[in-house]
């Protein structure tokens, strides 16, 4: 089952494919260099850093002896002015800082060498081992943390040693459990079982495998973990079971100030606050980058957020709604000269792109196509060819950002879709066009039942009451083939079968009786013999309800079974057009026909060699301005990659994007050779593999 | 018909000199695998705490053989065990039940430095190629690994073998040093393979390895593995869905269900003259990529999904959905009956009812199947469970 | 269930606490100038001279029914000083509870619907502060200018919830809005990142389908299942709540737990530490179930696997 894993939904994704031979550190480096507010933390903390190490040379005073007049204000020999007993501020802050700095240091050290080996263990070999050290750090994770740091500090003493196995004993667990996390989540990864297949010992997995893989995560952590142990050592000395006077730290500086002089001056108690905040805010902010440039967090879409639940369309000069002036591009032109009252829903020119965070991709090119009442339009192509991306664009159903509609026009009676606000386009979704996906466990809401799913798209369009919708919504049930419906009303989704899902979906699609079905590889992800069942339903409810379906999928045998008419995709343009028996029975386009000559079948003689399409189709950063497929096509001549190819248009209405094809030929040209199931071409075998062509001459 | 069919049971010279090194090699005719009654059942979490605890099993006692140089197609959809199969083969799961062999060798219960010997013998290629290579390890580290592990090969030695690998896999050179998120799911599922070659293995376990790739890369990838069958004569369990390419590249196909084989045969009898009911379902409800032949086909329509593997059902495992399910299927478990063509099937139709003998299921008629069957509720779905 | 292991390992671990304490305990309770005879008499009277597991197993009986000691600073019944001062705790961890709520909630949730936004951009900046100053910072901060400067709220004191509700609110703005500002950020963070990961999932993308409102598809959908993991942080939280009070009542001057604690820690008044430390596990263990419970009307699934 072919998913589409490359498909450029996701903008970030796809650019790591194209960067050269980095490793992960040099990535994230270069990632973070882009990211100031991390970069700036970095900065603070290089100079605290600095300053602490080289306390003793930047301030001539001594921490514990008065260097001046009590309570003096700043000047230029006391530059945060002195306290209580005369002692400089700016002295006791670059000392404090010293020891706060230290004794995180050896927490943060000391946890990180004890949890990565525990957690590791715990994670890589499950079990008996891992209950126990779970159980144990769900113990200390029930204690108040900060009560058990000071029991055991006030009961070991305050050492600056009692005050690292206080911080350890609290941080230590969250940092096991996180580790341990990480290393089964790894360890559940393919890449650990195959190491294992190997015969690979353990150790080796754990230590070569396993460990690099949870080094990013330790070190974000980790970085973190410096902020809130400078926090509890702060804490603890201020309740006075940390550092003691006269040795000064931020904390015992802070309850200096709050007993003595809080009211007269408050600056002393400010002085060390805002030392604990901003050096805690610095490795906060840092451990943040740092996530982000080990691509560790979803945070967010990049860039402004706009609308959601509507696809930003961000047309140049988009013709008033109904008007049909200049056509986009040279395909459209030829498209949009036979109108038809037939035409349910015309897409004419439409350009889509995607912020890949390095400027617009364009992953969708002049894509026109007509879905006519009552008619199963199938879609097809490989992973990445903007099929799902169409499909999304027409509901205008693309997240925004990344993605963007920068052209054309999406036509349903007329109407533009793209000149409507959200509001209108609600009463487009559900109601004129539905939609149904690939994944129907993860596309019905788990908190929700079904029932719920059901009078919610009813409600969504009519004001119907409860009752009525219930009825309805098992009355849907009962017509996708679901027994027992009024039982299942109440069921979550997670209580069905795949198959069961995927028949709720196709039911709430078909509450408010659409006029177009948008079915996005509704079967992709189940079994074959519930995706003939899921197949035989949709024909059947197509056929009895007189609706449109664009039926969106990657496999050619699918579309054989329940299109009317197919458009072939390539590198997120259309490259092929025609009826279903026309398609299969003479295939124009070198790529409609390698896929089909590419497929195993009853008649190609075991043990023969398939035919194949060299090389693999280019990332949408990389589509070359020629012809798309040139690089890969066994006919292609110098001027394929030339210019851009347009999409010919024949007598019947079949179009093809090759220059080599003549779209209303019939058996002419390379591009009309009649296919009709034959493995091979009668006479010469223009399509035979030839070995050294496997090697990738695209890249 | 095909040559390579004429070496069932005959040695092999296998790649090299090195398979002695790992075992005794107690015969060097011996299959390359063989599963005898192997069964495997994982034990559930309670539901409740007065629950029963629930036993599901992923594996109910599956016996077969892969001889030397071949392909053994294994086929069945979720939930079937076929994956199960292929870990118990590899020893990546312990068998609660059954002997497993591997070049003659029973591994069943070695284990620690022994068992690892053994898996030389045996190396696996996985279903998805994005996470089957260590995402932080350059491609020629990933591909290393065997001879590493099981060579002891120095740094230039490794480097020298895994350009020959990646050579015989069809990647250019200069792909040792990318890592796996620069290359396509077609040159990922070439370098796992490359991987699993490196150990020179007498078979290869292979776990959907064209599932997750687009037709145009699937197809280079499969004559990749028949090159290499050839080549090395290297034996494969091929695990798929799609029974069309497991027809394409098997010379024996084995169909699961429910974590039982239902049949077990020779290629080209089990795909064109399918004995038992859920291969012929099985076989008429993959589409053709023709329109005139998919819309003609007639189709043997399954009610329902498949059972939960933790309830099975009782008598034969296939009879809630079995168009053509007679009494008896509901209370005996099919005894095996082997057919004139030599492929073995477990289902009562061929003693009992139309008494096939042997015969194709397609032979039935749609009339000939019970009455549940047919009109609108075709397509009608009916939970099992 | 799997609830009394956990309480017999907390239990056992807040006993040993005892153990770690240098020093003979009973010479420290017997007093400075105690014979040797009375030392031993107060050893048998306390268990002190059986093993470990024997001495955890007398505590335990007791802690069962009620008796966890008597404090040696003052000789009074542990159980007693506790139960009068547990309101006051109780009800400064409640009210701060209820302040990350009403900050946290709905800045994160509007902050994840529109990452990059101004909303976002603000709330971000109040979480990374709320993060990064600790509760002692902030409440010096605000008595220093709400307290003393402009005198609108009192930095002292304690009004009981029984005798005047209103000004037990009016003592409490402070403490808790010092005490809840880190929860508040963490729900803030929690919240923004499980919208934004809601929203971009595929079961949002279908109830946009089929014509969903902002109202119902955001409100609804995403929100009832963003709100899971927030709820669990929550939960944890509130030991950390708990473990706030020491530092915060002290500053305040409540008369809670957490002064009573602080100087039993430091004067090492075993029984005192043991007592409020078992109250505050078994509060925190308390509210972990109400959260599954609650967990279970939120998740479906979980409410089939219990």
């Amino acid at each position: 089952m072919t998913v589409d894993v490359s498909s450029p939904t996701t903008g970030d994704g796809e650019d790591t494919r194209l960067a050269g031979g980095q490793g992960r550190f040099g990535r994230a480096f270069l990632r973070l260099r882009r990211n100031p507010l991390a970069l700036a933390a970095f900065g603070y903390l290089v100079i605290v850093g600095l300053a602490a190490a080289l306390a003793p040379v930047i301030t001539p005073y001594d921490y514990a002896e008065p260097a001046g007049p009590p309570l003096a204000p700043p000047s230029g020999d006391h530059w945060l002015g002195t306290d209580g007993l005369g002692r400089d501020v700016f002295t006791r802050l670059v000392y404090a800082g010293r020891v706060s700095l230290q004794i995180s240091l050896s927490v943060v050290a000391l946890a990180v060498l004890i949890s990565v080996p525990l957690g590791l263990l715990a994670g890589y070999r499950g079990g008996r081992v891992d209950y126990v050290m779970m159980r144990i750090c769900d113990a200390f994770a029930s204690f108040p943390a900060l009560i058990l740091m000071l029991a055991v500090a006030g009961i070991l003493g305050p050492e600056p040693r009692n005050t690292v196995i206080a911080l350890l004993v609290v941080v230590l667990p969250g940092l096991v459990r996180i580790i341990r996390g990480q290393a089964r989540a790894v360890r559940a990864e393919t890449f650990v079982e195959a190491s294992r297949s190997i015969g690979t010992p353990d150790w080796w997995i754990m230590a070569r495998r396993v460990l690099p893989s949870v080094a990013s995560p330790v070190i974000v952590q980790a970085t973190v973990l410096l902020g809130t142990a400078i926090l509890a050592e702060a804490g603890l000395s201020y309740l006075g079971l940390g550092t003691r006077l006269p040795k000064p730290s931020w904390g015992n500086m802070l309850r200096e100030a709050y007993d003595t002089t809080l009211f007269s001056e408050p600056l002393l108690a400010v002085f060390p606050g805002v030392a604990i905040a901003l050096t805690v805010l610095a490795f906060n902010t840092l451990g943040d980058g740092l996530r982000d440039a080990f691509g560790i967090a979803n945070d967010g879409p990049k860039g402004r957020s706009q609308r959601r639940g509507i696809t930003t369309v961000k047309v140049a000069d988009r013709p008033p709604a109904p008007a049909r002036a200049a056509s986009p591009g040279p395909g459209a032109a030829a498209a949009a000269s036979t109108p038809d009252s037939r035409d349910l829903l015309r897409v004419e020119g439409l350009r889509v792109e995607f912020d890949s965070g390095r400027g617009p991709v364009t992953v969708l090119e002049d894509l026109d196509l007509t879905i006519r009442q009552g008619e199963v339009l199938g879609l097809v192509g490989e992973s990445g060819c903007g099929k799902s991306v169409t499909a999304l664009a027409i509901n205008r159903l693309l997240p925004s950002p990344p993605g963007q509609i920068t052209a054309g026009r999406i036509l349903l009676d007329g109407v533009d879709l793209l000149g409507l606000s959200l509001r209108q386009m609600r009463r487009v979704r559900g109601r004129e066009i539905s939609m149904i996906f690939q994944d129907p466990m993860t596309s019905l809401d788990p908190a929700f039942t079904v029932g719920h799913h059901l009078v919610e798209a009813q409600r969504n369009h009519a004001s119907v009451d409860r009752a009525t919708a219930r009825r309805r919504a098992i009355e849907l049930l009962d017509l996708v083939g679901i027994p027992a419906a009024a039982r299942r009303m109440g069921q979550f989704p997670h209580e069905l079968s795949g198959g069961m899902r995927q028949r709720v979906m196709i039911a709430a699609a078909l509450a408010n009786n659409p006029r177009l079905l948008i079915a996005d590889e509704p079967t992709t992800a189940l079994d074959v013999t519930v995706q003939a069942q899921i197949l035989e339903l949709l024909r059947s409810l197509q056929q009895d309800l007189g609706m449109a379906m664009l039926f969106v999928t990657h496999d050619l045998g699918v579309i054989a079974d329940i299109a009317d008419r197919v458009v072939v995709m390539y590198a997120g343009q259309v490259v092929e057009e025609a009826g279903v028996h026309d398609l299969f029975a003479r295939p124009r386009h070198p790529y409609t026909r390698g896929l089909l000559r590419a497929m195993p079948s009853r008649l190609t003689p075991p043990g023969e060699r398939l035919a194949i399409i060299p090389g693999t189709v280019p990332l949408p950063q990389a589509f070359p301005s020629g012809c798309r497929f040139a690089s890969r096509c066994d006919h292609a001549t110098a001027d394929c990659a030339r210019q851009p190819v347009p999409l010919l248009v024949g007598a019947d209405g079949a179009r093809v994007r090759c220059l080599l094809a003549d779209p209303s030929a019939d058996a002419n040209g390379v591009a009309a050779a009649p296919l009709a199931g034959q493995p091979r071409l009668p006479g010469g075998e223009p399509f035979q593999p030839r070995a050294p062509r496997l090697t990738e001459e695209v890249r | 018909m095909n040559p390579v069919r004429t070496t069932i049971g005959t040695a092999q010279p296998a790649t090299g000199t090195d398979t002695a090194a790992a075992t005794a090699t107690p015969a060097a005719a011996a299959p390359a695998a063989r599963l005898v009654n192997v069964v495997k059942e994982y034990r559930l979490r309670r539901s409740s705490l007065f629950g029963r605890r629930e036993v599901l099993q992923a594996v109910g006692g599956v016996s077969l053989t892969i001889a030397r140089g071949e392909t053994l197609g294994l086929v069945g959809e979720s939930g079937s065990g076929k994956s199960t199969v292929a870990r118990l083969l590899m020893r990546l799961v312990e068998p609660t039940a059954g002997t497993i062999e591997i070049c003659g060798t029973d591994v069943t219960n070695l284990r620690g430095r022994a068992l690892r010997q053994v898996r030389r013998n045996a190396q696996m290629v996985f279903q998805d190629p994005y996470s089957s290579l260590d995402p932080l390890s350059p491609l020629k580290e990933s591909i290393g690994e065997p001879l590493r592990i099981h060579r002891r090969m120095g740094r230039r030695a490794r480097a020298d073998r895994v350009g020959e690998l990646l050579a015989q896999v069809n990647l250019r050179q200069q792909y040792g040093d990318r890592y796996p998120n620069e290359l396509s799911g077609g040159q990922l599922q070439r370098a796992a393979t490359a991987r699993a070659l490196a150990a020179g293995p007498e078979l290869l376990v292979l776990d959907e390895p064209v599932s997750a790739l687009d037709v145009s890369t699937q197809a280079q990838v499969i004559n990749l593995l028949q090159d290499l069958q050839e080549e090395l004569g290297v034996a494969y369990l091929f695990i798929a869905h799609d029974l069309s390419v497991v027809r394409h590249i098997s010379h024996q196909i084995a169909v699961m269900y429910l974590g039982r084989i239902v049949e077990i045969g020779p290629a080209d009898q089990v795909y064109e003259r399918p004995a038992h009911p859920y291969t012929a379902a099985l076989l008429s409800a993959v589409p053709v990529p023709d329109p005139v032949r998919q819309r003609s086909q007639t189709k043997i329509p399954l009610r329902g999904d498949i059972p939960s593997p933790t309830q099975p059902p009782a008598g034969c495992r296939f009879h809630t959905r079995c168009p053509f399910a007679m009494e008896i299927c509901r209370e005996q478990d099919p005894p095996p009956y082997r057919t004139p063509a030599g492929v073995t099937t477990y289902c009562h139709l061929h003693e009992h009812g139309p008494r096939l003998a042997g015969a194709p299921v397609t032979a039935l008629r749609p009339a000939e199947a019970p009455a549940h069957v047919g009109g609108k509720a075709a397509g009608k779905g009916d939970d099992a469970a | 269930m799997a609830m009394v292991p956990l309480a017999l390992i907390v239990s056992f671990a807040v006993f040993i606490l005892m153990a770690l304490v240098p020093g003979d305990p009973a010479r420290a309770i017997a007093g400075p100038e105690a014979t040797p005879e009375a030392i031993t008499a107060v050893r048998e009277e306390y268990h002190l001279d059986k093993p470990l597991i024997v001495q955890y197993g007398y505590w335990l009986r007791d802690a069962g029914t009620l008796d966890l000691g008597t404090s040696r600073a003052s000789g009074e019944p542990v159980v007693d000083e506790m139960a009068e001062r547990w309101p006051v705790t109780a009800g400064l961890v409640a009210a701060s509870a209820v302040v990350a709520m009403v900050v946290g909630v709905p800045l994160g949730v509007l902050a994840g619907i529109r990452p990059g936004r101004a909303l976002d951009n603000s709330s971000r900046l109040l979480a990374g502060i709320g993060m990064a100053v600790p509760n002692f910072v902030a409440a010096i901060v605000l008595i220093v200018l709400l307290g003393v400067q402009t005198r609108v709220l009192p930095i002292r004191g304690y009004v009981p919830f029984t005798q005047s509700p209103v000004d037990w609110a009016y003592h409490m703005v402070l403490p808790a809005v010092t005490l809840g500002l880190t929860l508040a950020a963490i729900m803030i963070r929690q919240l923004r990142a499980a919208m934004i990961d809601t929203l971009d999932s595929n079961f949002v993308r279908a109830a946009w389908a089929r014509g969903g409102s902002p109202r119902r598809v955001i409100g609804q959908h995403a929100l009832k299942n963003a709100s899971m993991p927030a709820l669990t942080v929550f939960g944890f939280s509130i030991a950390a709540l708990l473990g706030g009070t020491v530092i915060i009542e002290q500053i305040f001057s409540l008369p809670g737990l957490g002064p009573f604690v602080l100087s039993a820690i430091i004067g090492r008044d075993v029984p005192v530490v043991q007592a409020v430390t078992l109250l505050f596990v078994l509060t925190q263990m308390v509210v972990a179930l109400l959260i599954d419970l609650a967990y279970g009307w939120l998740n479906p699934k979980v409410r089939v696997a219990q």
